[in-house]
């Protein structure tokens, strides 16, 4: 899974397996993912609920909830250095400072009884060895970065609106001037025109601090706006990843098709849309095969047995499917 | 031929302690039969409240309005109850919009059983022929929501909506809580509803891509304000209030080659308790002047489109 | 023909699934079962009384009196020889009937004035709870004796007391799980299908805002029993020579350094209740949750 670079790739995720235990039952929510992330770039996961996205990002920084969740195999190298057997301790330096991540709805990720001043304050007088003063300079920096005016350092989350919350978010996370920002999300919960200048406002930043990113979203829109890469993943896998142009010109896998028509278009005239018959497969119980056979319409008697490997098919574009 | 639908001045005004909130303020539109007239706009725009409006879930402040010609904005209980078996509203959320307590066919007969005149028979057989009608296989019958994913509990409710057969039906952002692929299924229900059944919509969303393709004719609201309406794809080809342009002008689109000016928006939503006079997006636009602190002339600048900006539209 | 088969069957199927179901959750739930049977024991031995216990429970047997447990007496004698075994079991009459009574009672008020005032809110609200903060605000046990000293002794108007005292705790708790299901979108759609109030209350609301409501009655029979025995004490309530628990409980403090037996199972006897009592409530709540899978 080397990309074309001469140098290590930032992140490096290898054959990451994660089983949650529920009731008795074993949910497969990560079936062998693997990526890599070069510095700099930003890497959309695109898929739908339960496909697992989230908890391929929760595992590399290492929150998952144990029970019920477990990695049941896989590496993570972030730098060189393998995260999944890092003792706690060491964890705990990375995150939040090499590796931050924002979460999905800034409604609830701000504390509602601590000014939005104090709580970026936190991130930094746990990470950096800073007095008072040094600290609330730096936050009002940091609030300026965003938008914000620094004036504000003392208010409340509930005395800001939606879209100027989840910039306190991007705050936290970037306070630190992570390398690697895991974003789970992050305007799905914002109006359109909200969106449009968060959106901006992150791409401006990880330009000026050369942030990588990894974003989840289930928007193709925001995908096209923010990613360099883009990996698709159904029922814990990936199964197709490409660049931009790969994915959004010539997709080839079934259901990256599907999601494509299943978004009315801003200039088309469909008077019908052609949405994947079916539903996503129960992670407790997965079907032989191709996750996906059960809905795609070129399935075929192969598609139904064995294990269908990712390959590449062109350079940097990669596929899960027999149908090449 | 007399729209099914006519909202005159519509005004819903709730009290705050800080003042009036002015939720939907001076709406005024026509709605033909079998069509879907879709409103969009962003939060605090007042779409909602103007859908709830119009059923009576919330009691207008002023203004009047004619469903099939009747004069319906104040009626009393009796009328109420016909009224809500031809006027039905589909919901948002999936997940709160269901009683957690009961199963499929019990939501789908609570309706039946509070119009008081179906036997136990024609109930069942209600109930088996509308979930087939959207969907839901009969062993679902005994489910209850928590069993089953988003799209199902959305057929659920499209399902207790149409119960009683409905002429008109509110439909709230009813596909914005769930996947895009459930999303394309459950338009194509609507859509094949609308046909089979002559329904009218009203569809509720904030999903620009979704409201063009269903809609025949679209509202743009801003702060309780009817800022444009338009037949649906001229409105995309041809928007003219700088707020529409704006909205527009946002959208991601999934598509990597074409390139798209965005007009950022200065400033943030002002709020609705006693809001300025004239236009409310003022504050916000670039082309404001001092003419915009009078109230707006709407007009037609071309069939069917109408625009509320003196600026935009040159009528100052 | 088939067809109308058909949906008969369907309907004859689904009213007993609900009675079997929950039945069937409960008695899952081993903690829960215990707890049914252990009650279900108590309040059995207690109708059975006569037939159950050794002893009638007024023999007095003045030459054995405050004997600890033998062969005779299992539990041992009072301070005036009566069997210490036939006065809990015949006791279980008297105590059980005042709490599940007096929580009956309590609640029957209370859960209809904490639904309208939750569901209508505004100015009934503020009246209905004025009202209960006004028993609220004196504490529980003085009221109980303050209306207990009105009403005079007595089983029943033990009851009645320790009723009111316990009503303003389920107003108050009804009233917050109304208001925290009011506002649920599935209780809007019931009022755009034409439910009234009364049918959106009782079909839609409460069966949703009952959980809490469930626990509370459980442990409101073990604080009516509690509190009977307070009354018992200073001369309310139940009067002597009635096996009441609480009241066995009482004068058996007395005794406790010598004859510990006399205050020993009589409290044993009311824990065993409380407990469960408190067990069975929580089982029931969680068998009735359609969320809770077994």
């Amino acid at each position: 899974m080397e990309n074309m670079g001469k140098t290590e790739p930032l992140l490096k995720v290898e054959d990451l397996v994660v089983h949650y235990t529920a009731g008795g039952e074993v949910i497969e929510a990560v079936n062998g993912v693997s990526f890599t992330l070069d510095k700099g770039e930003t890497i959309g996961l695109v898929g739908e609920t339960g496909a697992g996205k989230t908890t391929i990002v929760k595992s590399i920084l290492r929150i998952l909830p144990d029970p019920p969740a477990k990695v049941k195999s896989g590496k993570i190298y972030y730098n060189g250095q393998e995260l999944l057997g890092l003792p706690e301790q060491q964890m705990r330096k990375i995150r939040g400072s090499q590796i931050s991540m924002i979460f999905q709805d800034p409604m609830t990720a701000l504390n509602p009884v601590f000014s939005v001043g104090d709580q970026i304050a936190e991130v930094l007088k746990l990470h950096r060895n800073i007095k008072k003063k040094e600290a609330y300079t730096k936050v009002c920096e940091i609030l300026e970065m965003v938008g914000i005016s620094g004036e504000r350092y003392g208010e409340y989350p509930h005395q800001f609106s939606g879209g100027m919350k989840q910039r306190v978010v991007i705050a936290m996370a970037l306070s630190c001037n992570p390398a690697l920002l895991l974003a789970d999300e992050p305007t799905t919960a914002l109006d359109v025109t909200i969106q449009a200048q968060v959106l901006n406002m992150m791409n401006r930043l990880k330009k000026e601090l050369g942030t990588s990113v990894i974003m989840i979203t289930h928007d193709l829109g925001i995908v096209a706006a923010a990613c360099d890469r883009v990996a698709v993943v159904y029922a814990g896998e990936i199964v197709e990843m490409g660049n931009k142009e790969h994915i959004f010109d010539h997709g080839l896998h079934p259901y990256t098709e599907g999601l494509f028509h299943s978004i009315p278009s801003l200039t088309g005239d469909e008077t019908r849309l052609r949405p994947i018959e079916g539903l996503p497969p129960n992670p407790a119980d997965l079907p032989k095969g191709c996750n996906f056979s059960p809905r795609c319409s070129y399935a075929a008697a192969a598609c139904k047995e064995g294990v269908i490997e990712l390959r590449e098919v062109e350079p940097g574009h990669y596929l899960r499917c027999n149908r090449t | 031929m007399t729209p099914i639908l006519e909202v005159q001045n519509l005004k819903k005004y709730f009290d705050t302690p800080r003042g009036k909130l002015h939720a939907v303020d001076d709406i005024s539109f026509q709605l033909e039969r079998g069509k879907t007239l879709g409103v969009v706009g962003e939060s605090g725009c007042g779409k909602s409240t103007l859908g709830r409006t119009l059923l009576h879930l919330i009691e207008p402040t002023s203004g009047k309005i004619f469903f099939e010609g009747e004069d319906i904005s104040a009626v009393n209980r009796k009328k109420l109850r016909r009224l809500r078996e031809d006027m039905q509203i589909i919901f948002q959320d999936p997940y709160s919009s269901l009683n957690p307590r009961m199963t499929v066919s019990e939501a789908i007969m609570d309706p039946l059983k509070l119009a008081h005149r179906f036997s136990k028979q024609e109930m069942e057989e209600r109930i088996e022929h509308l979930m087939d009608t959207v969907g839901l296989a009969e062993r679902l019958r005994n489910s209850y929501p928590h069993e089953l994913d988003g799209g199902r509990r959305q057929r659920v409710g499209i399902a207790r909506s149409l119960a009683l057969n409905p002429k008109f039906i509110v439909c709230d952002e009813p596909v914005s809580a769930l996947d895009v692929s459930i999303q394309a299924q459950i338009l194509n229900l609507l859509q094949d509803l609308q046909e089979s059944r002559q329904l009218t919509y009203m569809f509720i969303t904030h999903d620009l891509s979704v409201v063009r393709y269903i809609s025949n004719d679209i509202c743009v609201m801003y702060m309780g304000q009817l800022v444009e309406k338009s037949p649906a794809k001229e409105l995309f080809k041809n928007p003219v209030h700088p707020y529409t342009k704006a909205l527009l002008s946002a959208i991601l689109v999934p598509d990597i080659h074409t390139k798209r000016e965005q007009i950022i928006l200065k400033g943030e939503v002002t709020s609705p308790v006693t809001p300025r006079p004239g236009c409310r997006f003022a504050p916000r636009c670039s082309y404001a002047c001092k003419n915009c602190d009078e109230a707006q002339k709407v007009v037609e600048v071309t069939p069917g489109h109408f625009v509320s900006c003196d600026v935009a539209t040159g009528a100052s | 023909m088939a067809k109308e088969q058909g949906i008969q069957n369907i309907m004859n199927k689904k009213k007993e699934s609900i009675l079997r179901i929950t039945l069937h959750r409960l008695l899952k739930n081993k903690l829960a079962a215990a707890g049914f049977i252990v009650f279900l024991i108590f309040v059995l031995m207690s109708i059975f009384a006569p037939w159950v216990a050794p002893y009638d429970y007024t023999k007095q047997d003045l030459y054995n009196t405050l004997a600890g447990p033998s062969a005779q007496h299992l539990l041992g004698t009072d301070e005036v020889g009566r069997d210490i075994l036939s006065r809990l079991i015949y006791g279980g009459r008297y105590s059980l009937r005042i709490g599940l009574l007096s929580m009956a009672l309590g609640a029957g008020i209370g859960i209809p004035l904490g639904a309208i005032a939750g569901f209508y809110g505004k100015r009934l609200d503020d009246v209905l709870m004025r009202f209960m903060d006004i028993f609220q605000a004196i504490p529980n046990l003085m009221l109980a004796i303050a209306l207990s000293a009105t009403l005079g002794g007595g089983v029943n108007n033990c009851i009645l007391a320790l009723g009111i005292t316990s009503m303003p705790a389920f107003a108050r708790m009804t009233r917050a799980s109304i208001l925290s299901v009011r506002g649920m979108e599935y209780v809007e759609a019931a009022k755009s299908t034409n439910s009234s109030d009364f049918h959106t209350i009782v079909k839609h609301v409460l069966p949703n805002a009952i959980a809490p409501l469930l626990v509370q009655s459980t442990m409101n029979v073990a604080t009516s029993i509690l509190n009977a025995a307070a009354l018992s004490f200073i001369g309310l309530g139940v009067q002597p020579p009635l096996p009441e628990w609480g009241a066995m409980l009482s004068i058996g403090r007395t005794y406790i350094r010598d004859h510990w037996h006399m205050c020993v199972f009589p409290g044993l006897t009311i824990f065993l209740n409380v407990m469960a009592l408190n067990l069975f409530g929580d089982g029931l709540r969680d068998a009735l949750d359609p969320r809770m899978k077994s």
